[in-house]
């Protein structure tokens, strides 16, 4: 009764018919998924909208006005004086910035004994090396040349170290201060 | 059922014919069915025809009247921004809470839940209108999304929420009149957001294309730090002087932007319940007044540029000047022949209407309207009044104006005309918009010659140096200016009592940059014993707000150059 041909359609016709409905349901899934997604944009946006304006609103001047002037005591915030507004070029020069000074400020604490001693050899290392460059004939000298020789290089290192070490010191005083 | 109709009908039809007709047989059941068909039919026809009754009946009967009110449709508006991208103005969308109390099933249930929410509630007066049987009770206005969300969850049957979107000012009366109001259908009626309806938005929602996606932020030349604290150093005033108002307003004379304007007493746009009073009105724009010695400035700079007069003119202000009934003395006398820096230092009154009278009358009225003080001011602001003049000008007229008495103009325009004078000579329209110092010179007009403006440059330096306005000195902002005590008319008389003072300054003298004016209307003295001149009470305002506004506009502070206007010779 029911030729191939006809048994093959028959199977294509409900596989499509299948396969629409389907499709259909995916579909009407998404379709609820987007929607939901867009009623989700519109609260977000319309948060936004009201955290803007709140933010707007806690930021106003009129209002920090108030808060600075009601905690003075606490914060002790006063208006900017004309003198206190410098532009860069009108600050004074800083002193160029020398190993020694950063020695004499840290003191003893903040900085190896040893090394200061070893810094100092090295200084003095450096005078006798001037000294040596004149007469170079005397053979014993030649390690503490060898030593002073990338004496630049290593003076910068040595300047940088004790700046991190006073840089650390200042944030540990910081850390010290907020503590008390 | 056909096979028995046919029956029927043919022992019927057999009947008619003369044959025996056995009719007993039809009598015992025929007859019945027949009644029991149409009695079936009369029901079921009865029914139905109940039934579409009842459906026309409720087609005709209007909805019960339950649910919110129809929702009132609001428009976007933009938003309005200061320069700086604060937020002035925005829309936010609020929702409020409803019942329908017929539909509320427990309502102390509901009300014991929604007081977990909302615990202010009025538990009384709530229970009363959950039980009242009303079709539609409001029980909440404008609450926050989070307690939206919070009372949806509850699940209380018979209440909704209606969203409602409303115009907020974050600035509150801080920026009340450049900002302006909308009614209740989200409509400019005032200020920049009227201007904004002009522009267009008015066809936009009437055509129902405003969306608020699409409308860009109003980016306005307000800073808002600044206006706040000329709002603050008005209001300030205005109370320390017992004034009746006070004003003030920073312009930025490069561009022609107002940075900041304020008028006090204002209204708070978020409860504008007292905006329509008679008081409440920005006087900085819209109100009228004659200026009184600010209007030197333009006196002298109208001298100095008719090349008629220079610096070291004399002229003799030793004896009043009298007009017809009226004599014109000086404030500060001192009698003698006066150069036009003393004229201008002293504030002399005499010297000032013998500086118009060189020019000529004609003259004289061409320079104030070439300035724009005496026109109707261009600007995005609806407020704005429309400067007065004599319809004549007489030869009393032009000395009054000459001290700034007899017309009246706004004192914005006044600032504006200052800043023609310092700015190298150039008239800009004032803007509320943001605006480069180039597109201003597309739209300037030279009004005066670069050499008159150094001259007034360097009067008003010596001004702040050695003349009245002593205390709008900020030391480090090179503040020069002049100042304005206006003696105000009370029964058509000029008083001696009732003034309105004004200062106009600019800073820093060495480049100018602002123009601040400040204006303060019917001051009483500080302190029973001192003076209520302009000098003792505008200027203090203007050094009051350059001292805490320079910074942020960015002006450098210079000690270096405090003395220069001692040592320049002109």
């Amino acid at each position: 009764m029911f030729r191939t041909s006809d048994i093959i359609l028959i199977a294509v016709m409900v596989s499509a018919a299948a396969m629409t409905y389907k499709i259909k349901r995916d579909a009407e899934v998404q379709q609820t998924a987007v929607y939901k997604i867009q009623a989700q944009i519109r609260t977000e946006e319309d948060q936004i909208d009201l955290l803007k304006a709140d933010w707007s609103l806690l930021t106003q001047p009129s209002r920090l006005q108030r808060l600075s002037d009601l905690y003075k005591d606490q914060l002790g915030l006063q208006t900017a004086d004309a003198r206190q507004i410098v532009r860069l070029d009108e600050l004074p020069e800083k002193p160029p910035l020398t190993i020694e000074d950063i020695m004499a400020d840290n003191g003893a604490p903040g900085v190896d004994k040893e090394k200061t001693a070893s810094i100092s050899k090295d200084k003095a290392a450096t005078t006798d090396r001037s000294k040596s460059a004149n007469k170079p004939k005397s053979g014993d000298k030649r390690p503490v040349v060898a030593i002073a020789k990338p004496k630049p290089a290593a003076k910068d290192k040595l300047a940088s170290n004790a700046r991190v070490a006073a840089t650390d010191k200042i944030a540990e005083q910081i850390e010290d201060g907020a503590d008390e | 059922m056909i096979g028995v109709l046919n029956k029927l009908l043919k022992r019927s039809r057999r009947g008619k014919d003369g044959s025996i007709v056995l009719d007993s047989a039809r009598k015992v059941t025929g007859g019945k069915t027949r009644t029991r068909v149409v009695m079936t039919m009369a029901v079921f026809l009865g029914i139905y025809v109940a039934i579409t009754g009842r459906l026309v009946w409720f087609g005709f009967q209007g909805p019960t009247d339950s649910g919110p009110p129809p929702s009132r449709v609001t428009a976007s508006r933009p938003d309005i921004v200061d320069r700086n991208g604060e937020v002035l103005a925005t829309d936010i969308k609020t929702s409020s809470l409803f019942a329908e109390p017929r539909h509320i099933v427990d309502a102390d249930e509901a009300i014991e839940k929604l007081a977990t929410v909302l615990p202010e509630i009025d538990y009384e007066q709530t229970y009363k209108k959950l039980k009242s049987g009303a079709g539609f009770v409001w029980l909440q206005r404008q609450l926050t999304p989070k307690q939206q969300s919070e009372i949806m969850q509850l699940g209380v049957p018979g209440i909704g929420f209606r969203t409602e979107k409303r115009r907020f000012y974050p600035a509150g009366e801080t920026a009340s009149y450049i900002v302006g109001l909308t009614n209740i259908d989200n409509q400019g009626i005032s200020g920049m957001e009227k201007y904004i309806d002009d522009q267009g938005l008015a066809d936009l929602q009437l055509s129902g294309l405003a969306v608020a996606k699409d409308l860009k932020p109003v980016k306005l030349s307000i800073d808002l730090r600044v206006q706040h604290i000329v709002r603050n150093v008005v209001a300030e005033a205005m109370e320390k002087y017992h004034a009746i108002a006070a004003g003030g307003v920073v312009l930025n004379i490069k561009t022609g932007e107002v940075v900041a304007m304020a008028s006090v007493p204002d209204f708070d746009p978020n409860n504008p319940y007292n905006a329509q009073d008679k008081d409440r009105l920005n006087r900085m724009s819209a109100g009228l007044y004659e200026m009184g010695s600010t209007f030197k400035s333009f006196t002298t700079a109208m001298a100095l540029d008719s090349g008629k007069v220079t610096m070291e003119s004399k002229f003799d202000a030793s004896r009043p000047i009298t007009i017809g009934r009226q004599t014109i003395r000086d404030f500060h006398g001192k009698g003698r022949v006066l150069s036009v820096p003393e004229v201008f230092i002293y504030s002399s009154n005499i010297g000032s209407a013998k500086e118009a009278d060189v020019v000529g009358i004609e003259g004289h009225r061409e320079f104030l309207h070439r300035l724009g003080v005496l026109e109707k001011m261009k600007t995005e602001l609806p407020e704005v009044a429309k400067p007065t003049e004599p319809k004549v000008w007489k030869k009393v007229h032009s000395i009054t104006a000459a001290f700034g008495h007899g017309v009246s103009t706004t004192p914005l325009q006044t600032a504006v005309g200052c800043a023609a004078l310092m700015n190298g000579g150039f008239l800009i329209e004032p803007t509320f918009l943001t605006r480069s110092a180039d597109q201003a010179m597309e739209v300037a007009k030279r009004v005066v010659s670069e050499k008159t403006v150094e001259g007034m440059r360097y009067l008003y330096t010596l001004n702040a140096e050695k003349g009245s306005g002593k205390n709008a000195r900020v030391p480090g902002y090179r503040v020069g200016g002049k100042t304005g005590t206006a003696e105000k008319v009370v029964n058509g008389r000029y008083s001696k009592d009732v003034r309105f003072n004004a200062f106009v300054a600019a800073f820093p003298m060495d480049d100018p940059q602002y123009i601040v004016l400040t204006i303060i209307d019917e001051p009483k003295p500080e302190m029973p014993g001192r003076g209520a001149t302009a000098g003792s009470n505008a200027a203090p305002m203007v050094a009051n707000i350059i001292r805490r506004a320079a910074p942020m506009l960015g002006v450098k502070p210079d000690f270096g150059q405090e003395n220069a206007a001692t040592l320049v010779s002109y």
